[in-house]
C-alpha cells in the first residue's frame, strides 16, 4: 500500500516530512563520507607536495653538486693537460734513454756473443787442458815407471857389474870394444 | 672568477603552497648580497608573476624593504614554482623550488543592486551575473531557505567581459529569476548545472528574508530550528579474544544482501572478522545490495564467483561453509563447492521450509510429501528448500545452526546443532528518546498512538499483517487514535476492503535502503506490535525485527510464540496469547492507559536487549561451535 499516496494533504505532508529525515540521514551520511575523504585527499596532496618539495630541495642540492663537480672537472681538465704536456716530455726523454738502452743492450748482447765464444774456447782449453793433464799424469806414470825400471836396470846392472863374472869377463869386452863393434 | 651573490630571505605562510581558487599570494623577505634585489619573481611552467619588491619589514635588520608579495592567478594543477631573484648585473637566480598546488578557479556569481548587509525583504526579481571560468553554464537558478527558483541565463554584460576577457560566455553571463522572491530566509545561493554536467554553487553574501507570500501566511517561522529524529552512531569496539585458529568462513545466502537474513549473516561476519576470521559471503543475485550494509569486514562475492574460489585473503578455499538455510540454490553451490575442495558444513535453519514450499505452491506440506522423486523436482524452485534433498543436506552437514529451539525438530539425529539468536547492530539500534518535537508535528494533539511496524508483506505474514491494520482501524474507529509507521515493502495485497478504510492511518514510507536510518523511525514509535499467533510458520521462526524492538527501550506487544514463549508478560514484554486485532487493540489500549506499565515494559524490553541480545556474544558462541565442528571433523 505503500504505493499509494495518503488522500489526505496533512497526510501526505506527515509521509513527506518522515522521508525528509529519511532523506538527511543519507546526506549525513554522504557528508559523513565525504569529509574524511576529503581530509585524507587533502593529506595525500599535503604529503605529495611535501615530497615535491623535498625533491626540488634535492634537486636544487644536485644541481650545485653538479656545478661543484663541474668546477672540479675544468680544473682537472687543466691538470690533466699540464700532465699531458710533462708526460709527453718525459716520453720523449724515454725514447731517448730507450734508444740509448738499447745501443748498450746491443753492445752487451755482443759482448755476451764473445763471452760465450770465450767460455767456449775456455772450456775446449779447459778440456784439452784435462787431456794433458791425463797426459801428463799417465806420462809421470810412465816415466815412473821407466825410472823404476831404471832403478831396476840400474841394480841389475850394477849387481851385474859388481858379479864375478861381470868382472872375469871384462877383458872380453874390452876387446870387444877395441875390435868388435863399430 | 667573481663570486656569486648571496642571497638571504623566505617565503613566508604555511606549507605545503596553495593557491585556493587558483589565486597566488605568496609574501616573503629577499636580500641579495645585502641589498634589495632588483627584482623577483615566481616561474612556474603555466606561467609567470612578477612581485612587488621593497615592500617594508621592521623584522630584517638595516634593511627594511626587503618585503615582497607575489600575487596573481594560475591555471589549476600542482606545478614547480621557482621564485627567481635579479642580480645587480641582470642575471635571473633560482632562490626557492616548491611544489604549488593551485585550485581551479571556481564558479562566480554576482546579485546586483542588492546592499550588502542588509537582508532581502522585499518580493522581487534576483538579477546578476554568473560565470564559470573553466566551463559553460547550461541551467542556473537562486537558492535560500526551502526555496529555489529558476533563473534566465544568456542576459548582455558589458563588465564582466573586462575581468575575464578570455572567456566566451563573459559577455553573455546576466541572469535575473524568473518568479519574484517567495517567504524564507537564509543566505542567497547561485547554482548552475554546467554544460558537462558538473554542478557548482557560489555562495553570495546576500541574505534573503522575505516574511511572507501568499504561500506561507504571516508569522510563519522560517528561523526556528528544524525539528530531528534522534540517531545513533556508536563506533564498534574492537574484538577482545581474537581467534586462536582463524578459519576461512564462507556463508552462502540465498538471496540477496537486501533480505533480512543477509543483516544476520553481515552482523555475524562482521563480528568473526573482529576476531581474525576471514569470512566471504556469497549471493545468489543482486551483490550490489553490498552497498546498503554499514561498513562490511568481510567480502562480498556471488554464487559464481564463489564457485571461481580465490575468496580469502591467504589463497586458500574455505575451511567452512555455513548454508543460510536449506534452499536448493544454497544446497546446489555447497555440493559444487564440495566437488572442488574440502570443508566442513554447517547449515543454518530459520524457517518451517516444508510450510514456505507449501504455501508458495498453494499445496498442502503432505500432498507434497506424497509426491514421486520426479514430480518433486520439476515443482521445487531454486529459491526454496526441496523436502528431501534438504533432509539429505543436513544429515551430511557436519553441524546445524538453529534459529529457535524448535527447528531442531528438523535436525537429524546425533548432528551438533547450536542455538543462533538474532540481534539488533549496536552501532545503530539502542535506546532512543522520543523526538517529542518531530512528534508534534506529525500530531499536534499528542493524544496519537504511534506504532511502527517494519517489514515485507509476503505470503507467510499477510494474515497476521492484515490483523494489525484492523487493529489499528479498530483504536481509531473506538476513540483512540492510532497511527501505524510502516516501511517495506508487500508483495501481496492482504488487507482487501479494509485497505482504504485504515489508510488515514498509516504513513507507509516504502523500503527504507539503509537498515542503519530505521532507528531514528522507529524513535517515533510509542509501542512495537508483532502481530502473529502460534502455529506452523511462527513456532519455527524468530522475526527479526523483534531484537532491533527490544533494542529502542519501547514496550513491545507480541504472541506467545517462538521469542514470546522466553518473555515474561507484564515484565519484558506485552505478551498475547495471539496478537491479533482483539489481542493488539486491548493491548494498545491498557498501555495508553497504563503509563506505569508501558514504562515497565519499556526498561523491561530494554534489559532483555541488554541480556539476551548480542552479535557479539551470538558471534562468540558461533566461533565455539566452528572449533567442536573441527575438533569432531575427521
Amino acid at each position: 500500500m505503500q504505493s499509494d499516496p495518503p488522500a489526505d494533504p496533512t497526510h501526505l505532508l506527515r509521509q513527506q516530512l518522515i522521508l525528509a529525515q529519511v532523506r538527511l540521514m543519507e546526506l549525513e551520511d554522504t557528508r559523513d563520507e565525504l569529509v574524511p575523504r576529503l581530509a585524507e585527499s587533502e593529506q595525500l596532496l599535503a604529503e605529495a607536495q611535501t615530497l615535491a618539495d623535498r625533491k626540488a630541495d634535492e634537486t636544487a642540492h644536485l644541481g650545485r653538486v653538479l656545478a661543484d663537480l663541474q668546477a672540479q672537472a675544468s680544473h682537472l681538465r687543466h691538470v690533466q693537460h699540464e700532465t699531458h704536456l710533462a708526460l709527453e716530455e718525459a716520453r720523449a726523454r724515454l725514447a731517448a734513454l730507450q734508444q740509448e738502452l738499447d745501443g748498450t743492450r746491443l753492445a752487451l748482447e755482443t759482448g755476451r756473443q764473445v763471452q760465450a765464444a770465450q767460455q767456449l774456447k775456455l772450456a775446449q782449453a779447459d778440456q784439452a787442458l784435462l787431456a794433458l793433464r791425463e797426459e801428463l799424469h799417465q806420462a809421470h806414470a810412465t816415466a815412473a815407471q821407466h825410472a823404476r825400471r831404471i832403478g831396476e836396470l840400474d841394480h841389475e846392472r850394477a849387481a851385474m857389474k859388481a858379479s864375478r863374472s861381470w868382472r872375469w869377463t871384462a877383458w872380453l869386452r874390452a876387446v870387444e870394444r877395441k875390435f868388435g863393434g863399430s | 672568477m667573481a663570486h656569486p651573490p648571496v642571497i638571504t630571505g623566505e617565503i613566508e605562510g604555511p606549507r605545503p603552497l596553495r593557491a585556493p581558487g587558483g589565486r597566488v599570494v605568496l609574501t616573503g623577505w629577499c636580500l641579495c648580497d645585502g641589498t634589495r634585489p632588483a627584482g623577483i619573481r615566481l616561474v612556474t611552467p603555466v606561467g609567470t608573476l612578477v612581485a612587488i619588491t621593497g615592500l617594508p619589514r621592521d623584522d630584517t635588520g638595516s634593511r627594511s624593504d626587503s618585503g615582497f608579495r607575489v600575487e596573481g592567478m594560475l591555471p589549476a594543477g600542482v606545478h614547480l614554482a621557482r621564485l627567481e631573484v635579479q642580480s645587480p648585473d641582470g642575471d635571473w637566480l633560482s632562490f626557492r623550488s616548491h611544489a604549488l598546488a593551485v585550485e581551479a578557479e571556481p564558479f562566480q556569481a554576482k546579485v546586483e543592486a542588492v546592499e550588502e548587509g542588509t537582508p532581502l525583504a522585499r518580493r522581487q526579481h534576483v538579477a546578476g551575473w554568473a560565470l564559470h571560468p573553466g566551463g559553460e553554464v547550461a541551467e542556473l537558478s537562486i537558492r535560500y531557505a526551502h526555496q529555489e527558483i529558476a533563473c534566465t541565463l544568456g542576459l548582455p554584460r558589458t563588465d564582466v567581459p573586462r575581468r575575464f576577457p578570455h572567456h566566451a560566455q563573459a559577455a553573455r553571463c546576466g541572469f535575473q529569476s524568473q518568479d519574484i522572491l517567495g517567504a524564507g530566509t537564509g543566505p542567497l545561493r547561485v547554482k548552475a548545472r554546467l554544460r558537462d554536467g558538473r554542478t557548482c554553487v557560489s555562495r553570495t553574501p546576500v541574505r534573503i528574508a522575505v516574511p511572507t507570500d501568499p504561500n506561507h501566511p504571516p508569522g510563519f517561522s522560517f528561523t526556528d530550528a528544524p525539528a530531528r529524529l534522534p540517531r545513533l552512531k556508536l563506533p564498534v569496539s574492537p574484538a577482545a579474544t581474537p581467534a586462536t585458529t582463524p578459519l576461512n568462513i564462507l556463508f552462502v545466502l540465498p538471496g540477496s544482501f537486501a533480505a533480512n537474513h543477509a543483516l544476520h549473516v553481515a552482523a555475524l561476519a562482521n563480528e568473526l572478522c573482529a576476531h581474525g576470521h576471514d569470512c566471504a559471503v556469497a549471493v545468489a543475485h543482486d551483490p550490489d545490495t553490498m552497498s546498503h550494509l554499514d561498513a562490511p569486514r568481510f567480502r562480498g562475492l556471488t554464487h559464481d564467483e564463489a564457485v571461481r574460489g580465490r575468496a580469502f585473503r591467504n589463497g586458500r578455499e574455505a575451511d567452512l561453509i555455513h548454508a543460510w538455510t536449506t534452499r536448493e540454490i544454497v544446497r546446489r553451490l555447497v555440493r559444487q563447492l564440495l566437488d572442488r575442495f574440502p570443508a566442513r558444513v554447517c547449515v543454518h535453519l530459520e524457517d518451517n521450509e516444508s510450510l514456505l514450499l507449501a504455501q508458495s505452491l498453494h499445496r498442502s506440506v503432505e500432498e507434497l510429501a506424497a509426491l514421486p522423486d520426479g514430480e518433486l523436482d520439476a515443482l521445487v524452485p531454486p529459491a526454496l528448500s526441496h523436502p528431501r534433498r534438504s533432509m539429505e543436506f543436513l544429515r551430511a552437514a557436519d553441524g546445524v545452526t538453529v534459529i529457535v529451539d524448535r527447528l531442531r525438530e528438523f535436525v537429524p539425529a546425533g548432528r551438533p546443532c547450536h542455538l543462533l539468536w538474532p540481534a539488533a547492530d549496536a552501532r545503530h539500534f539502542g535506546p532512543l528518546p522520543l523526538p517529542a518535537d518531530f512528534r508534534r508535528l506529525l500530531d499536534p494533539t499528542a493524544d496519537t498512538t504511534v506504532l511502527f511496524y517494519h517489514g515485507n508483506i509476503h505470503p507467510a505474514n499477510a494474515a497476521e499483517m492484515r490483523e494489525l491494520y484492523a487493529a489499528v482501524l479498530r483504536l481509531n474507529e473506538s476513540g483512540h487514535p492510532t497511527t501505524l509507521i510502516r516501511t517495506g515493502l508487500d508483495s501481496v495485497d492482504g488487507l482487501g476492503a479494509l485497505a482504504d478504510r485504515v489508510r488515514p492511518h498509516v504513513l507507509a514510507l516504502g523500503q527504507v535502503l539503509h537498515h542503519r536510518h530505521l532507528p531514528a523511525l522507529m524513535s517515533l514509535a510509542d509501542i512495537f506490535v508483532q502481530p502473529g499467533w502460534p502455529d506452523a510458520f511462527n513456532r519455527y521462526r524468530f522475526p527479526s525485527k523483534l531484537p532491533e524492538f527490544f533494542a529502542l527501550g519501547r514496550p513491545v506487544v507480541l504472541p506467545r510464540v517462538n521469542l514470546g514463549e522466553q518473555l515474561r508478560h507484564g515484565l519484558d514484554a506485552y505478551v498475547l496469547e495471539r496478537a491479533d486485532a482483539a489481542g493488539i487493540t486491548a493491548a494498545v489500549v491498557e498501555l495508553r492507559r497504563d503509563r506505569a506499565l508501558a514504562a515497565r515494559l519499556a526498561a523491561g524490553a530494554l534489559a532483555f536487549a541488554r541480556a539476551h541480545f548480542s552479535w557479539r556474544r551470538s558471534a562468540e558462541e558461533l566461533a565455539n561451535f566452528y572449533a567442536t565442528l573441527a575438533a569432531s571433523h575427521p
